[in-house]
């Protein structure tokens, strides 16, 4: 009896010793020379990519692991805000335009040759890109251009971002023009958003036909082929032979879905993986010292902030005063080193750093605990007050909201902080149930408009939407956001923005704090990787070290 | 026996009723719009009307449960307000992950925990005994996610031997499966030692060993059969937990199982998917109970009995 148990020991022993024996091929990856420094105006920040780089001469595959799993990748399906089908939907599908490499502000033809805006700026006239082929060989027409573009307007998650687009209709056989509502210069950055990829009407009405999930069997003109999709592990995809723009240096891409940020951080470090997406800041300071890996990190298109409601239950947030106190209460690069490990920029102007509209040399109320408590006792809270705040649960939200706590408590200020649910946060954000809250706002497209029309026109304050999360009633700040829209001029809009920071700092509705980062982790064997402040990764953009 | 095991599993529709009950009043009642959720912070109310009236969250509160249970009487569990995939369809895609961490951990724990219990039972009060209970009382203590990362940065990163994610390859599962055994194991060992101590000490092994049984025997044949019956309990107990999802391992290795599958269901308030999963979960658990009850009566003549009352 004894030996029978002895030698299933022994079995499960040599089992677990093969299973270690075995595990390492699962990796290949060579030691080389050369070093290869991504070139790119847009990285801000590089790190360890001086050291002796890596190349490897039989990878074929790229595994890119991001911290969650997209639900659809059918164009328009997701919150266009939503950087998880972004990255996998680029590779697949492809849009009329597209950002340069990493370089959000310069747009470049992809499936047009060329575009003209009518005089009145209503109509836009895209002279399609002719012989494009989608991924079943079928030819792409301009049909299938212009149905794609109405089937996103016609989605809901698409009307907010292109309220301005009317329609697309065919002129003739190479060309498409764009209708819109009225004139809006950042309309081409629209155009970007994978929203608006092309597809063809053809498969997609042939999905419907059948039952298929277009989102989960995706089609489209781009440089990658979709192959699988393992619901919570990965989505694989392989290079498209017949592309439009010739070959891709990487022939086959896996998307992997990891959700733990330090086990992903790992994989990158052991070179199970080659890019990560979505680092955790308490690894980024052991990547950046890892000479095999590039840290490419850009400021991201939107910023964190303090919403104080001027139309809320506390009557104290009504008095200026107040605020002003709290503006000048907060000392945001000891947020930004307390609550974020030091990662992120100090932000004064409610305009992210890297877009149209950003005030370099603005600069809000000095941080000054004196004059902050002068400002409350003024205003008639000598002893100070107490004010709820409201945030998501997510540490990106709690923990810099936790040092604001503790800095207006130096102004004898008391938060009530209430770290929430992401679910419950955004209903009491739609029907502005809060004193205040520590949020974040992001832009679609890199112009001041996307965000400023939201935060500060009065039509958006009871929206039941997170828009105008301050609850400003102020006709100055309409006429200005107004001008800024319809304005032509750069010089002009510049100076127009520049009014509402000043605007804004004056009457303290919101206190800008902070512009996070979007850091991509790449081993430094991946040519050309780069950072971008909304996830616009053209993998066919990169190649591997072949050294 | 066999109205036994038709009570148990006609005592499967009130559990069900009271699971989905609960997942469903839970995830109505506690704020939070799964609307909003899908379509993030900027969408237009017309789009989120829209939408609400596609996944029917327009309904009452009770309408819209007996709409679920009717729903679900047909076969038709709803389909996942994020994906919009038949509930099912994903869990099915994940469920083979789970049971595969599961019954690898599962098998760990039994022939480490089991063999290790009799060495130390046989061995009682020895170093070998003492070493072996501070093993397992750390054991116990190490929380997962720790021990899982430890693993990692051994094997994965300094070691280079096995990789940190994946589930493509059975080498995939080798460390998840020895983080999630760990405490199973440990409680295993502990079990089956006491049990055997206790066995040992009872007089039909006096019998035997008076009446010169060899000492191996006594432990493998007489012994170990008696020892076993709250080790099987606790065994199917540990699988029900294991296949209700090792959450925390699924989540540091990446492995798609249904524990994922369920945070994630959660945290975007994805009811239909969230009810299918725990419900697919509570109805594997309560089987494996039964069947660990069945295994029982094979294994112990006595409860046999007591069944054919």
């Amino acid at each position: 009896m004894k030996k029978r148990f002895l030698s299933v020991l022994g079995m499960a022993m040599s089992a677990v010793m093969l299973f270690s024996a075995c595990g390492g091929s699962g990796t290949s990856s060579n030691t080389g020379g050369s070093t290869s420094e991504p070139t790119n105006k847009a990285v801000v920040t590089t790190s360890g990519g001086g050291a002796e780089a890596t190349g490897t001469t039989d990878k074929d595959t790229l595994v890119f692991v991001m911290n969650a799993e997209p639900t659809s990748m059918e164009p328009g399906a997701t919150s266009t805000g939503d950087s998880y089908p972004r990255m996998t939907n680029i590779q697949i599908y492809e849009t009329l335009l597209r950002q340069k490499m990493g370089d959000k502000t310069t747009l470049e033809p992809l499936l047009c040759d060329s575009y003209e805006f009518s005089e009145d700026g209503l109509h836009i006239n895209f002279a399609i890109k002719q012989g494009v082929k989608f991924h079943n060989g079928d030819e792409m027409t301009v049909d299938d251009v212009a149905y794609s573009i109405n089937k996103a307007l016609a989605m809901p998650n698409v009307q907010e971002l292109a309220d301005m687009i009317e329609d697309a209709e065919v002129i003739d056989d190479t060309h498409v023009q764009v209708n819109l509502k009225y004139a809006y210069s950042p309309v081409l950055n629209i155009l970007v958003n994978p929203a608006f990829s092309i597809i063809s009407q053809k498969y997609y009405e042939q999905c419907q036909a059948d039952g298929t999930n277009f989102g989960r069997n995706p089609m489209g003109t781009g440089a990658y082929k979709f192959v699988s999709w393992q619901n919570g592990a990965n989505i694989k995809l392989a290079a498209n032979e017949n592309w439009h723009k010739g070959d891709v240096a990487i022939k086959n891409v896996e998307f992997r879905f990891m959700a733990d940020a330090t086990t992903a951080a790992i994989a990158l470090e052991s070179g199970d993986s080659d890019i990560f997406y979505g680092v955790d800041s308490a690894d980024l300071p052991r990547l950046r010292e890892n000479p095999d890996i590039n840290v490419l990190s850009v400021q991201s298109a939107g910023f964190y902030f303090i919403a104080l409601n001027t139309d809320g239950p506390n009557e104290a947030l009504k008095n200026d005063k107040v605020r002003k106190a709290i503006n000048m209460a907060v000392n945001r690069q000891e947020i930004i080193d307390g609550g974020q490990d030091g990662v992120g920029w100090v932000t004064e102007c409610p305009i992210t750093p890297g877009i149209f509209g950003y005030q370099e040399d603005f600069h809000a109320d000095p941080y000054d605990v004196e004059a902050a408590k002068a400002l409350l006792a003024e205003a008639g809270y000598p002893d100070g007050l107490t004010i709820q705040m409201k945030t998501p649960e997510s540490s990106y939200y709690s923990r810099p909201a936790q040092v604001i706590q503790e800095e207006l408590r130096q102004i004898g200020i008391t938060v009530d902080l209430q770290v929430m649910e992401r679910g419950a946060f955004n209903t009491d954000v739609g029907n502005r149930d809060y004193e205040s809250i520590y949020f974040w706002i992001g832009s679609s497209f890199p112009d001041a408009d996307n965000i400023v029309y939201k935060l500060f026109h009065s039509q958006f304050a009871h929206s039941g939407l997170a828009t105008n999360m301050a609850c400003i009633n102020s006709p100055e700040a309409d006429e200005l956001v107004e001008k800024g829209r319809q304005e032509l001029d750069p010089d002009a809009r510049m100076e127009i923005y520049k009014q509402l920071s000043e605007l804004n700092n004056e009457n303290a509705w919101y206190i800008p704090i902070l512009t996070s980062t979007n850091t991509l982790c790449a081993r430094n064997y991946v040519n050309n990787a780069y950072g971008d402040s909304a996830a616009y990764y053209y993998i066919a953009d990169w190649s591997f070290n072949r050294e | 026996m066999h109205k036994y095991v038709i009570k148990r599993l006609l005592m499967l529709i009130p559990v069900i009723l009271g699971i989905t009950f609960i997942l469903y009043s839970i995830m109505t009642l506690t704020p939070g719009d799964p609307v909003r959720m899908i379509l993030g912070d900027g969408a237009t109310d017309e789009a989120v009307e829209q939408m609400r009236e596609e996944l029917g969250l327009n309904k009452g509160f009770f309408e819209g449960y007996v709409d679920y249970l009717k729903d679900a009487a047909h076969g038709d569990f709803g389909k996942s307000y994020r994906t919009r995939e038949p509930v099912f369809n994903e869990v099915f895609a994940r469920f083979p992950n789970t049971l595969k961490l599961a019954s690898s951990a599962i098998a760990i724990s039994i022939i480490l925990g089991v063999l290790v219990g009799i060495i130390q039972a046989v061995h009682q009060y020895s170093i070998l005994d003492n070493i072996i209970s501070g093993i397992t009382l750390i054991c116990t203590s190490i929380p997962d996610f720790w021990f899982g990362l430890i693993l990692i940065i051994i094997f994965c990163v300094n070691l280079k031997l096995l990789p940190a994610s994946g589930s493509d390859h059975w080498y995939n599962y080798v460390l998840p499966a020895i983080t999630a055994s760990m405490g199973y194991t440990a409680g295993t060992i502990r079990l089956t030692r006491s049990s055997m101590l206790e066995v040992i000490r009872s007089d039909y092994i006096r019998t035997a060993r008076a009446k010169g049984t060899d000492e191996r025997t006594i432990t493998y044949r007489h012994a170990l059969k008696n020892a076993l019956l709250p080790v099987v309990t606790l065994i199917g107990i540990n699988l029900g937990w294991q296949l209700g999802g090792t959450i925390i391992v699924e989540q540091i290795f990446a492995i798609p199982g249904i524990g994922t599958l369920m945070i994630g269901a959660v945290r975007s308030k994805d009811i239909p998917l969230l009810m299918a999963s725990v419900t697919f979960v509570a109805v594997l658990s309560s089987l494996i109970n039964l069947g660990t009850d069945i295994l029982y009566a094979y294994i112990d003549p006595r409860i046999k009995a007591e069944y054919s009352k």
